[in-house]
């Protein structure tokens, strides 16, 4: 077990590819061990990959992407504008709106930042805002992609943990919905601060409802997508195929924005983008089998339920190692490791994984966004020109919102569960 | 086919047999072929903390290690997936009927592609792999340049 764990270490130290030190971390443990069950590793791969809910995720990754080449981002931003455009601090608070209603469409925090950001930052800097405070507003708020439904981690923790994916979806609702009230709150305080502009539109309900019915194709879609699940109309996977579906309608008839171009392109970005992901879970699956065969959760169950920690102290104790794991590892591999190991433990505990599924997420959310393996940073630096550090410190503030939302479910987990028992139990 | 499956169950009330089977072979393919790709790429996840930190001349031995790994791995796989094939690949697959090793072989196949991409890389060098990045990727931003200009 300590070779496959140094080893895994070292693999990852020297930058080999998370899935591939997996399998390297594997072989290492294969070759001290018992060489006759390296044969286990393509059957291991096989049985990480043959799985028909897992064609979700490339699914909503298509999903957003489409969405976002339709040119949703504009009509979102103009829509938020109207509403709370008239605030101090107006477009710090439409950045936040924009990402409560682009998390339910792209379920990315990275497609968040990115399409949010080149149009916002600019735009909050021309009217007077600090660039440091727009950027790192940016990554903040995009953290609300993981959280609001759907979700693509959410999916991920749910097939790893073979949890409804609807309940994941309706848990993520309310800490979503509150990490943005959150930021709004911190955001007028900052902004009344410091002085920051007030926009000059005048919200009028007439033009609003106007507004709110020209919208209604972007609005609609994350009602359709968590709707069709929570209802048990489709699957996780055909909610998203209906999803593409929607996407592809909307692009080439509502916004006629949609060309074959931007779609080849979109196409090409979600395989691309689910192959990685797919390929650490394959490799996971080894990883997994290994830990399973070694039985590390049950002893490390037995050895915590050894310390008579109470569930508080324990989701406490596991939101510290979540935050720092999520600062070196990226989101995907960090649920895929993590929740074989500690999910046994909440469980033992008397803890529901559904809870311990949103605390992972919104905690990995936050690792998102710090140094040194942040992908939203690095998407931001990238939009904004901004070096990652000074990103990071004008993240900050913001960031406390969601460290804040994971302490109050922690406290109050009916934040989390009331939700999907109401409707799926 | 997702589309045209939930499409079917509501409107028809019937189904296309082994159309699971199908999408979920085409999804392990895309998989196995885009990990390949992302391989020759360089854009599979990795932390690279510790490489961004060292000389230019020393991230280049690192990078070349760490081809050698992948490479190897690939290799082993491939290589272990051809006996697994040829004791398991006979089973048939419960709807289509056809044998498992039509999608078993997305393994070696997938490994096989990964591992020629390292050999490929590690034959070109890194190097000139990079210049030609940087000179495909300068002809295309003076292009776009000219349609600028234009």
């Amino acid at each position: 077990m300590t070779i496959l764990l140094l080893s895994l270490f070292l693999f990852l130290l020297v930058g080999v590819p998370i899935a591939y030190s997996l399998g390297l971390s594997a072989l290492c443990y294969f070759l001290t061990h018992d060489p006759g069950l390296i044969v286990v590793m393509p059957q291991q791969l096989m049985a990480g990959m043959d799985s028909y809910p897992l064609i979700a995720l490339p699914l909503f990754i298509f999903m957003g992407q489409l969405m976002n080449a339709s040119g949703i981002t504009g009509r979102l931003i103009d829509y938020c504008m109207l509403i709370v455009g008239r605030f101090r601090g107006g477009l710090g608070i439409v950045n936040i709106s924009s990402s409560m209603l682009f998390g339910g469409i792209s379920g990315s925090s990275t497609s968040d930042t990115a399409s949010i950001g080149s149009i916002l930052i600019p735009e909050m800097k021309r009217r007077g805002y600090p660039h440091q405070f727009a950027a790192g507003l940016t990554v903040a708020s995009s953290t609300m992609g993981m959280i609001i439904p759907p979700s693509i981690p959410m999916v991920l923790f749910a097939i790893t943990a073979q949890e409804s994916v609807g309940k994941l979806f309706l848990g993520g609702v309310i800490p979503g919905l509150m990490v943005g009230v959150f930021q709004i709150i911190f955001t007028l305080w900052i902004s009344t601060k410091r002085n920051y502009p007030k926009g000059n539109t005048k919200f009028k309900f007439s033009i609003f409802l106007k507004e709110t019915f020209r919208s209604s194709y972007i609005l609609l879609l994350p009602i359709f997508v968590v709707g069709t699940v929570v209802l048990g109309i489709a699957t996780a996977t055909e909610s998203a195929g209906l999803g593409v579906f929607y996407a592809i309608a909307t692009g080439c008839i509502v916004t006629r924005k949609l060309t074959l171009d931007k779609f080849i392109n979109a196409l090409r970005y979600s395989i691309l983008t689910s192959a990685k992901i797919m390929i650490i879970i394959a490799f996971s699956k080894l990883f997994i089998w290994i830990l399973a065969y070694e039985r590390l959760p049950d002893d490390l169950a037995y050895s915590v339920e050894g310390f008579d920690l109470s569930l508080f102290w324990l989701l406490i104790l596991m939101i510290l190692i979540i935050l720092l794991a999520g600062t070196f590892i990226d989101v995907s591999p960090a649920i895929l490791l993590l929740t074989p190991i500690f999910l046994p433990i909440i469980i033992s505990a008397g803890g529901s994984p559904i809870l311990f599924g949103v605390i992972l997420v919104i905690g990995l959310a936050v690792g998102a966004c710090t140094p040194p393996v942040g992908n939203c940073l690095n998407v931001c630096s990238a939009v904004s020109g901004l070096r990652i550090g000074i990103i990071f410190r004008g993240a900050l503030p913001f960031l406390v919102a969601n460290v804040l939302t994971l302490l109050l479910i922690v406290i109050f987990p009916s934040l989390v569960l009331w939700l999907p028992s109401l409707l799926m139990d | 086919m997702v589309i045209l499956l939930v499409g079917l169950r509501y409107i028809f009330n019937s189904s296309v047999s082994g159309a699971n089977e199908i999408i979920t072979i085409l999804f392990i393919y895309t998989t196995a072929i885009g990990s390949a790709i992302a391989v020759g790429q360089r854009s599979h996840i990795s932390i690279n903390i510790f490489e961004e930190k060292l000389s230019q001349k020393s991230a280049k031995y690192l990078a070349k290690l760490q081809l050698t790994l992948v490479g190897l791995i690939n290799l082993i796989i491939a290589w272990f997936s051809i006996t697994w094939i040829s004791q398991t690949g006979n089973n048939l697959m419960p709807t289509l009927g056809a044998t498992r090793s039509v999608v078993q072989f997305s393994i070696p196949l997938g490994c096989g592609l990964a591992a020629l991409y390292c050999i490929t890389s590690a034959i070109v060098g890194l190097d000139k792999k990079k210049e030609r990045d940087q000179n495909q990727a300068s002809s295309n931003f003076n292009s776009r340049d000219q349609e600028h200009s234009k």
